[in-house]
């Protein structure tokens, strides 16, 4: 049995504050069955083979490796082929595309990620150890990030309105490329993405029926949601962040409820496509 | 009662399937007859019955239908569940391969027969097994200019199937259709790749594709589909939210089935064996060969083709073709016999011609063997070759081998072919001398001549023969014979003249002398070219002179003037050989004399070369120059022995590195002897010291200065000496305020001055002179006191220069000079 506490969890060599990881298969078969008998002839292949990694962790902007990988996604899509990423979960090793990746921040708690990738290869490696040689990040607190030190407008002003909630979401579509007589895909092609995000306000304002621009829709100059290290709120001098520029994003929908025993919220979704 | 899809067994032809769905359906053609004013009628004029059925199934194996879409006429009986239809054609079919995908086939047939039988359900259980899938294929690209990667593959054939019927049965009965007709057929795929080309000519484009379904556990349990043909299609489609897909369509360019082979049998034998070639398509195979070598065929059915196995075949693959398509076997080995019965015509032949050689079994010859030689060859016939008889073939036995069949045959007779001489030696000599013939097929040597003079020989062995040289004129070829009348030459014996003896051995120049030998023929001699004809080139001691030529074995001539002992060679004509047999004849010289020296003048003080051209300049004893002028005549300069040199011939002597420094100008003689009849003295020669080595003279042609009077100059001073002399009296003040200057044209090298005073002047008045280049002032170059006459030596001599200034030292003396010679 392996224990948490032993299980490496890494992108392209870079260890991450893993709160939980997983791993999955999926084979798609088909039955074959035929006219004039009972029973199933066999199961065949119809298709390939589905592999995700899934990664929850805290982020610590100071080595985040998933952002970067997000970030080329989204800014260079001219690149014609996208090299797959080393995932690493408990010794279990994949060579995986970026499917999705989402922070959630909500008042007063750690900005938390959670990554999927999708495998197109086989995995490899059996459930084991970390190495000797394998050093997760130590920094110091400073190097997460929470709702503190996040901020939507530019210049690391506080928004127009005030938020409560904040989740950012990028998506990306991947092709694989099966040849006749190959189990594998021969090559694995990007085909775009969405980035999406859901602000939480406490008032509610409607959008315009032909959509309307994030900028004008929050009245700010910029939308640039950024996250710093911890260390901000203490120096505020050079401190690095991560953060994703979505001024063109357009506000798809917005929605306010009222509950029982709670204030009431409206919720902005924005959209933004690569 | 109700029956699920799993009681309805379907068999075509017998052979279950993995049918996915059926759909069986029977129509009867009934044509409404109708009248005007009635809507409806229930008169109908029957036509033809028949029906179709539809089935989509997926292959664990062989594809029950795939033979007829070549095979389009041959009738598919059918059972649904009971349900029996029996003369049913195919009307359509197509197989789709998706990546990682079962294949899968939709076939529509259609029969024109009425349904037999009785629907009975069966519940029986399906057996496992595996269905071929696309992601255990291979894949095969070809007649095309690339590779392809194949993404999908959908094959589809249509046929034209009609039938027709006999009145009297369609009408009346259920009878099936009397005659089906086929129309065109077509056979087409549409190929997903990767090849993102554009180039589509208007005659199209070969290409091809096969995709070979496995069995992931089984590999036996294949089936392939292909397409081969032209592309008469190119689509390229994307949308956003997929990839690029560029997709050609093939249409088969033949009718029938490309020629596919499963087996053939048997896998060896010799030539003439009945290849039995199994597969699909035989029927249209129209060449078939093997390793590019035509073979006999003939078609047993469209299955099977039978094949004969050529009397010139390797092994190697047997190729069979429609003439668009081919296919080929894996190697047939073919079981080979040795050539035997070897015989040839004709038995003797020189190298370079050719004979031919009859044998059994020599199709597959590589090599034909003269001894260890093998010859260029062409096989006319599996029995015959003719072979070129190599330029070093050696009689033997002949052998023809193959490296294909490894085996060997051998003639019993032997191939007699010419002599050969390879090397030789010596290649020059006199009568009896031996020459050694070197070569190979000397066995049987029947004769052999120099330039036609017949000749002995003795041979050694078949490699090795010696010929004494036969007596007469022979130079030119030596020829060797052999019992069959081949021959061999070789060109450019050289006889020689040998000389035995010189007569006397010893004499003085100018004697006679007979130089008696061997082979002084006038065709061997070297003619002289300064003597007419008759006199031929003989060296004595190195002195080249002619001897008249009295006889064969006799040469007289006189001992020229520039002989000198040593040997006495007879040349022969072809130069290299000039030397054949010496002997030595002594030159009794006599005392030395002079014809000639050049360059008669030493100078002092330099290293001097005279060179001195007479005759028996050998044993010198004496060799000096004795003043013959002035006052120092009568000295004697002896010339050692390190400062001179003989050439060894008595002809020339040269005088090297002499240093005359010190010794008087003038006149000597010049005396050398040697110790034969006492001291020859030679014309006297005058050996003076001069100025320089210039060509030109030095001529005083005028003074400056502070002249006085008494001076004059005279122009006429040149002498053979090379000097020039200022003869008559100047005179001028001392105190180098005066002086005299004595300009030299040619800017010679001075040597030497001399001054002379006048007689009777007081030796005290005349100070001392100071000498030195003209321009310079007090402190000269030499200086002398008060004599009479002076030599003022210029070592090394003065270059450079115009003139040379005379002054007094003391300004109250004055100077008188009587003559003035410039060396």
């Amino acid at each position: 049995m392996l224990s948490f506490h032993k299980c490496q969890v890494s992108v392209n060599g870079s260890g991450l504050l893993a709160e939980s990881a997983q791993i999955s298969t999926q084979s798609t078969l088909q039955e074959v069955r035929t006219i004039g008998r009972k029973g199933v002839y066999t199961q065949t292949v119809n298709g390939g083979q589905s592999i995700s990694f899934n990664i929850n962790y805290n982020i610590d902007v100071r080595q985040e490796p998933i952002f970067q990988i997000a970030k080329s996604l989204r800014e260079n899509q001219e690149l014609l082929n996208f090299d797959p990423v080393q995932i690493v979960i408990g010794g279990i090793t994949g060579m995986g595309y970026l499917e999705s990746y989402a922070l959630k921040t909500a008042p007063n708690q750690l900005t938390k990620a959670t990554a999927n990738f999708l495998c197109f290869s086989e995995i490899s490696g059996d459930l084991s150890q970390k190495s000797d040689s394998y050093i997760v990040s130590e920094n110091n607190f400073s190097g997460l990030s929470n709702s503190w030190t996040l901020f939507i407008s530019n210049d690391l002003n506080k928004a127009y309105r005030p938020i409560l909630n904040f989740d950012y979401q990028l998506q990306s579509s991947w092709k694989p490329i099966y040849k006749l007589g190959s189990i594998y895909p021969s090559e694995v092609r990007n085909l775009g993405g969405e980035e999406n995000a859901k602000l939480l306000h406490s008032d509610f304002k409607t959008s315009l029926p032909s959509g309307q621009n994030v900028l004008d829709y929050e009245n700010v100059s910029k939308f640039e949601p950024t996250w710093l290290e911890l260390s901000y709120i203490i120096d505020k001098e050079n401190k690095r962040s991560i953060s994703f520029d979505l001024s063109n994003s357009i506000v798809i929908s917005s929605q306010a409820s009222v509950q029982l025993n709670s204030v009431a919220t409206s919720e902005t979704s924005i959209a933004r496509y690569f | 009662m109700i029956y699920s899809y799993k009681n309805f067994k379907l068999t075509l032809n017998g052979k279950e399937f993995l049918a996915s769905s059926a759909e069986l359906g029977e129509t009867a053609e009934l044509t409404p007859s109708r009248i005007i004013g009635k809507s409806n009628t229930d008169r109908y004029a029957p036509g033809g019955v028949g029906g179709s059925l539809r089935v989509n199934y997926l292959l664990s194996g062989s594809d029950p239908l795939k033979d007829f879409i070549y095979n389009e006429r041959t009738p598919i009986s059918g059972n649904f569940g009971g349900l029996i239809f029996e003369t049913g054609y195919l009307r359509s079919y197509s197989v789709s391969i998706q990546p990682n995908s079962a294949a899968s086939v939709s076939a529509d047939i259609l029969f024109f027969d009425d349904i037999k039988g009785v629907f009975s359900p069966t519940t029986a259980r399906l057996d496992s097994g595996n269905v071929l899938n696309s992601a255990w294929a291979n894949i095969d690209s070809f007649d095309y200019q690339e590779t392809l990667n194949v993404y999908s593959f959908n094959l589809s054939a249509n046929f034209d199937v009609k039938p027709s019927f006999l009145i009297e049965n369609s009408i009346n009965s259920n009878l099936p259709a009397y005659r089906v007709s086929f129309g065109p057929k077509e056979i087409s795929a549409e190929i997903q790749v990767d090849s993102l080309i554009g180039r589509l000519p208007i005659s199209g484009e070969r290409g091809g594709v096969r995709v070979t379904l496995n069995d992931p556990y089984n590999k036996n349990n294949s089936e392939y589909f292909e397409i081969s043909g032209l592309i008469y299609q190119r689509s390229f489609s994307s949308t956003s939210s997929d990839v690029l897909k560029n997709t050609i369509s093939i249409r088969n360019t033949f009718d029938g089935q490309r020629p596919i082979i499963n087996s053939f049998s048997p896998t060896s034998g010799p030539v003439g064996t009945k290849v039995n070639i199994n597969g699909y398509g035989m029927d249209a195979v129209i060449s078939v060969s093997m390793g590019g070598k035509p073979c006999q065929f003939s078609i047993y059915d469209s299955s099977n083709l039978i094949v004969t196995i050529p009397q010139d075949a390797v092994s190697s693959k047997i190729t069979i073709s429609n003439g668009i398509d081919s296919a080929e076997t894996s190697q047939f080995s073919v079981s080979y016999v040795a050539p035997a019965s070897i015989t040839f015509s004709p038995k003797y032949a020189s190298q370079g011609s050719y004979i031919d050689i009859e044998a059994s079994d020599v199709y597959n010859t590589t090599h034909v063997y003269f001894g260890d030689e093998t010859g260029s060859f062409e096989v006319i016939s599996p029995t015959l070759i003719r072979a070129t008889i190599p330029t070093v073939a050696k009689s033997s036995r002949l052998r023809i081998a193959s490296t294909i069949t490894q085996l060997t045959g051998q003639s019993n007779e032997e191939l007699v072919v010419s002599p050969v001489i390879t090397g030789w030696g010596p290649i020059s000599g006199i009568y009896n001398d031996v020459i050694n013939l070197y070569g190979y097929n000397f066995t049987g040597i029947t004769g052999v001549t120099f330039n036609g003079v017949v000749g002995n020989f003795t041979i050694v062995n078949t490699g090795y023969m010696t010929v004494p040289v036969p007596s007469g004129y022979t130079r030119g070829t030596i020829q060797i014979v052999n019992a069959s009348g081949l021959n061999y030459n070789i060109n450019s014996f050289q006889p020689i003249a040998k000389l035995t003896a010189v007569d006397p051995a010893s004499g003085i120049t100018g004697s006679t002398l007979r130089i008696t030998g061997i082979n002084f023929d006038p065709e061997i001699l070297e003619q002289i070219s300064f003597l007419p004809s008759g006199y031929f080139k003989v060296s004595i001691g190195g002195a080249i002179t002619g001897f008249w030529r009295v006889s064969d074995t006799l040469l007289t001539g006189i001992v020229p003037n520039n002989a000198a002992s040593g040997p006495v060679f007879v040349y022969c004509r072809n130069g290299a050989d000039v030397f054949p047999i010496s002997g030595n004849f002594k030159v009794n010289y006599g005392g030395p004399e002079i014809f000639y020296y050049g360059a008669p003048t030493m100078t002092s003080g330099l290293k001097n070369t005279l060179t001195i051209k007479g005759k028996n300049f050998f044993n010198i004893t004496e060799f000096k120059l004795i003043s013959n002028t002035g006052l120092s005549s009568g000295s004697i300069i002896n010339i050692p022995s390190s400062n001179y040199f003989t050439d060894g011939n008595g002809i020339i002597v040269t005088v090297t590195g002499l240093s005359l420094s010190g010794y008087q100008t003038g006149y000597y003689d010049l005396l050398i002897a040697n110790n034969i009849g006492g001291i020859y003295s030679g014309n006297a020669i005058s050996i003076l010291k001069q100025a320089n080595k210039a060509l030109a003279k030095p001529v005083i042609v005028a003074n400056s200065g502070d002249q006085k009077s008494g001076y004059r100059v005279n122009d006429g001073l040149t002498t053979d000496n090379y000097s020039a002399v200022s003869h008559g009296s100047l005179s001028f003040s001392g105190d180098y305020a005066n002086y005299f200057d004595i300009t030299f044209k040619n800017r010679i090298l001075v040597n030497q001055v001399k001054y002379v005073r006048p007689e009777g002047f007081p030796l005290n008045n005349f100070g001392v002179i100071l000498i030195c280049p003209t321009g310079k002032t007090a402190s000269g170059l030499s200086s002398e006191t008060n004599r009479p006459t002076g030599f003022l030596d210029f070592y090394p001599p003065i270059k450079d220069i115009s003139g040379v200034r005379f002054a007094v030292k003391d300004s109250t003396q004055d100077l008188y000079l009587n003559e003035i010679e410039i060396y």
